[in-house]
């Protein structure tokens, strides 16, 4: 059992990492705690849902709408909430991604209704069996999809020179527009690459399950995983969005489905007591 | 093309419903020379230098009236970075480097507006300028001194080969040697490439060593403008000026 426990702890906390690296990355970016990232993955969700199930397109163009509404979405999120609010308290703009959270949530429901929707896609679904391990392939595609898309992004910061201003921007915003870096066009990227990298998540957590709002909440434990990692730290958010996948798996396997949740924040909360500023945190800077 | 790089006509710029943090300053910067801005705590230094380089919005400033036009073409509209893309670059006060990014990235950000092509003569021509920076190259620049932090700062902005390059209290908390040292630098580059300086400076001792003209700000208006050896000569300059840019420096 414990190997098949560690198995799906390590798949579903894939996804976790990958919803929360796009929470990092706006949070690095723009210094914005997003509230929203879990219903940003319901958005990429449900976008997969109209790609592929009402407007019937093949997968993959779906799968490239799909993208690219979410990365749309991140910009339009920026421009129009995110950016006129700029230089605001941060109270201020954590109640802002509540409320969208909130209007998002009932969007959705107003357009596609409240009862949740199957998402059927070409990805295999059968099994693999080693010795006592059954590993759903479906699982094995998402684990391995989160980590490639981990890794690409990884190399985008570190390679390229977009990545070069987004990291200078992160860095210090006012030095980066001493410099000549397009500040606002860095920060509209860096909405796009939190909203896609959710809308991803949202889509493997939807064919896990069922797409639905509920998904938002299994979305927000993007927040838990960003602030055991450590907020100003992108391996962080990969890690603890892994340690999340691992603690939830476990105590649902070995004390009670219910315990998840407890488990998961009361680990937060030893994180909060003992290492505020996270796992891989930076001491000086990233204290919550 | 003409004489003048920079021409600030009858500026006023203001802080929120405060008074005048700028009144009414004009003064233009002659091709190729070195030009210093002089003036205590608070006299607006840093206002002028945020309204010429676009960083006046960011930090709560508005522009009441008045023009500034960079190479002939105005600017007060324009963002930072289109500014910095026409030539206008600065090395900004209390050097703000990236501190968690290597030395070489540092000046890759600066080089980023450079065609790829250029970039590596561009990132040559900085480490011939400071050998020091090109010793450190691989090092995370929050862990350099202040001195090399300076000189990365001026690197950055040098790297894109800029028409006018304006440096913002390079003096604060430098050992003294150091800033002669960096100063001598900037006016071999400033002869070596051409580029046109506009030194803002507390310390008016250091500064009227470097620089052809200085202007001093005085409460938000210019109160003084003359050559260097002008100002070093002139009694009422110095009583005026110096002595409290003196106290001031050296504090």
């Amino acid at each position: 059992m414990f190997a098949q426990v560690l198995f799906s702890g390590f798949a579903l906390g894939s996804i976790y990492g990958l919803v929360a690296l796009g929470f990092a990355v706006v949070f690095k970016a723009t210094q914005v705690f997003n509230f929203a990232q879990g219903a940003l993955a319901v958005c990429g969700a449900y976008f997969a849902v109209t790609a592929i199930s009402i407007l019937g397109l093949p997968f993959p163009l779906a799968i490239l709408a799909m993208l690219a509404a979410s990365a749309l979405l991140g910009v339009i999120i920026h421009m129009t909430l995110i950016q006129p609010l700029s230089g605001r308290s941060m109270l201020a703009i954590i109640m802002v991604t509540i409320a969208l959270s909130i209007v998002i949530r009932a969007v959705i429901e107003i357009i596609y209704g409240p009862q949740g929707r199957v998402l059927s896609t070409p990805l295999p679904t059968g099994v693999f069996i080693v010795g006592d391990l059954r590993m759903p392939k479906l699982h094995l595609t998402a684990a391995a999809t989160s980590w490639v898309c981990m890794a690409a992004f990884g190399a985008f910061f570190r390679f390229t020179r977009v990545g070069l201003l987004m990291r200078a921007t992160a860095d210090r915003h006012e030095a980066a527009m001493a410099a000549g870096v397009n500040v606002n066009l860095m920060n509209r990227l860096a909405w796009a690459i939190g909203s896609v990298l959710a809308g991803i998540g949202g889509l493997f957590l939807g064919q896990l399950q069922i797409v639905s709002t509920e998904l938002e909440t299994i979305g927000l434990l993007a927040l838990p995983a960003v602030v055991i990692g450590g907020l100003q730290s992108i391996p962080g958010a990969i890690v603890g969005g892994l340690l999340v996948g691992m603690i939830e798996q476990f105590s649902s396997s070995y004390i009670s489905p219910k315990s998840t949740d407890i488990a998961i924040y009361g680990f937060l909360l030893l994180i909060l007591l003992f290492r505020p500023w996270g796992l891989l945190g930076d001491q000086e800077t990233g204290r919550v | 093309m003409s004489d003048t790089i920079l021409d600030i006509r009858e500026l006023s710029v203001g802080y929120g419903r405060k008074g005048l943090a700028l009144d009414s300053v004009s003064f233009s910067i002659p091709r190729h020379a070195i030009v210093g801005l002089l003036g205590a705590n608070g006299a607006g230094k840093t206002t002028l230098i945020r309204s010429i380089t676009g960083l006046l919005k960011i930090n709560g400033g508005h522009v009441v009236s008045g023009s500034v036009a960079f190479d002939g073409q105005p600017v007060l509209g324009l963002p930072a970075h289109k500014r910095v893309g026409l030539g206008l670059a600065q090395s900004p006060e209390g050097r703000m480097v990236f501190s968690r990014m290597t030395v070489e990235e540092n000046l890759m950000v600066g080089a980023a507006m450079l065609p790829r092509s250029r970039q590596d003569e561009g990132l040559s021509s900085i480490y011939r300028f400071f050998p020091r920076l090109k010793e450190r190259h691989r090092q995370i620049a929050g862990l350099l001194s202040g001195g090399e932090q300076q000189m990365l700062a001026l690197g950055r902005a040098l790297i894109s080969r800029p028409k006018l390059l304006l440096v913002d209290e390079l003096s604060l908390g430098l050992a003294p040697i150091l800033v002669n040292e960096i100063y001598g630098e900037l006016g071999r580059i400033a002869r070596s490439l051409g580029t046109t300086m506009l030194v803002v400076e507390q310390n008016a001792h250091v500064a009227l060593k470097y620089v052809d003209t200085i202007h001093v700000l005085d409460r938000g208006s210019i109160g003084y403008s003359g050559t260097a050896e002008e100002a070093a000569g002139s009694e009422a300059m110095k009583r005026a000026y110096l002595g409290e840019g003196q106290k001031e420096g050296a504090a």
